[in-house]
């Protein structure tokens, strides 16, 4: 009888440590340098953080708004302000995001530029090559070309004219590539706003969560 | 004798005169033969107002493609401070190979012929002054492209394309899907388009888009796919809707 126990929770167990596994790859760290930084790959082998104070606590990481943001559909202005909160908010020792009006010691800067019509934003991290895992600095692009939207619309025209892209969802994930976030696949097993493309909410869910705990350790 | 002289004067003139526009005809004649500079979709790129110090401007219509100098003119200028490493990540929209080709002025086959050394990508060729704008976006290389096959447009056979990112002294500018390691040999399947870049340089398309070509395989944003897959999608493009 109890032979015929085991026989039967051998399956479940294994689809347990099945989705267990899953679970631990449910987010991605920013990436092994000479690789595509757009992969939504685990991070094995080098990964690349913002550096901690020497207590091992969050730094203060100032960010610069050009105003060119404010020139879009909507002021994405706004939308960069109200991802602070929310990184700010994960219970870790994460980088903490403050606006800075100043551009003498600011550490990110945010601005538009012109990309490829299917581009919605980049974000770009700077690396000293003496300590290369090491963020030093970021810049986030949102393209000009975009139509920018706060009602989830993605969508492009057939023609090949412009995209557009919800405002909100885009800010927020280009602030995870800033925290040192990667992209994750896009499939129903992720529960995080750093899947690339559509979505129908716009703030950081469970894995990314996670990501930044895994990443900079839990606090308080 | 005087007027003997005036005639064979005239005659010495009226040939000097038939010599030069048989040389002028022959030089254009020279130039139509190596191709009329970067055709994409029809129009030619319009030579800027602000013309870089770094490279000089060569109008389509002037000259060959292949006698764009690939090699900024003067070493471009290295950011003051210790070597960076400076790595994008763009955040792509859901389109399809067909959007992507209506959105392009011209797409070709080709592989990379010769690569030329890094340039700065901002007005007049020089170093941007602004920390925020030191930026993979920024920073340039023309590439000449051998032409395989033409999906759209009417590329000649060679053509110069720029292409983001590259390395400036020790500093390195990654972009996602534009290789650093560029080689000489490999095939891309390139969107291109007719924006000049910022140094206001004419006669150079835009490489928007590359996807490596290896044998029959295609490696797009989505993974791979086969090459008639590509050319499928270009003549449904072309397809009346």
């Amino acid at each position: 009888m109890r032979r015929r126990v085991v026989q039967l929770a051998m399956p479940l167990v294994a689809v347990a440590a099945f989705f267990a596994a899953d679970r631990a790859l449910a987010w991605n760290q920013l990436f092994p340098p000479g690789s595509d930084p757009n992969a939504a790959i685990p991070c094995t082998t080098f990964c690349v953080e913002w550096p901690k104070t020497s207590s091992n606590l969050s730094i203060n990481v100032d960010v610069y708004l050009s105003s060119l943001l404010g020139q879009q559909e909507v002021d994405l202005r706004t939308d960069v302000r109200n991802t602070f909160p929310q990184w700010n908010g994960v219970a870790a020792r994460n980088p903490h995001l403050q606006e800075t009006t100043s551009t003498d010691n600011e550490e990110v800067w945010v601005t538009t530029d012109t990309f490829a019509y299917n581009v919605y934003a980049g974000t770009s991290h700077t690396f000293w090559t003496s300590n290369p895992d090491k963020i030093k600095a970021a810049q986030v692009f949102f393209n000009t070309g975009i139509v920018w939207n706060r009602a989830y619309d993605f969508h492009c025209q057939a023609s090949g004219g412009p995209c557009w892209a919800d405002a909100r969802k885009v800010a927020m994930h280009e602030f995870g590539h800033v925290e040192a976030l990667g992209h994750v696949p896009r499939d129903a097993a992720y529960n995080a706003v750093m899947k690339q493309g559509a979505l129908t909410y716009h703030w950081p869910r469970g894995d990314d969560h996670n990501g930044i705990i895994a990443i900079y350790g839990a606090y308080p | 004798m005087s007027r003997a002289r005036q005639l064979a004067g005239t005659a010495v003139f009226v040939v000097a005169v038939l010599v030069l526009i048989f040389a002028v005809v022959l030089t254009r004649a020279d130039a139509s033969r190596q191709g009329g500079g970067v055709a994409s979709g029809g129009s030619q790129v319009e030579k800027s107002s602000d013309p870089s110090p770094m490279a000089p401007e060569i109008a389509p219509t002037e000259g060959s493609p292949a006698e764009v100098p690939l090699d900024p003119v003067a070493p471009p200028e290295v950011p003051p401070g210790p070597c960076q490493r400076h790595i994008m990540t763009l955040e792509f929209a859901d389109t399809t190979v067909e959007q992507d080709m209506e959105a392009a002025s011209s797409v070709v086959i080709g592989s990379i012929e010769a690569i030329g050394a890094a340039q700065w990508n901002a007005a007049g060729g020089r170093a941007p002054t602004s920390r925020g704008e030191i930026a993979p976006t920024r920073v340039m290389r023309l590439v000449k492209i051998s032409v395989e096959e033409t999906l759209k447009g009417s590329a000649s056979e060679s053509i110069v394309g720029y292409v983001p990112g590259g390395q400036i002294g020790c500093h390195e500018f990654h972009l996602t899907g534009f290789p650093l390691g560029l080689r000489g040999g490999e095939r891309f399947v390139m969107f291109m388009s007719n924006s000049a870049p910022r140094t206001g340089l004419a006669g150079v398309a835009e490489v928007w888009q590359m996807w490596p070509v290896d044998g029959d395989t295609v490696t797009t944003r989505d993974g791979k796919k086969p090459l008639s897959e590509i050319l499928q999608a270009n003549t449904d493009s072309l397809a009346p809707s």
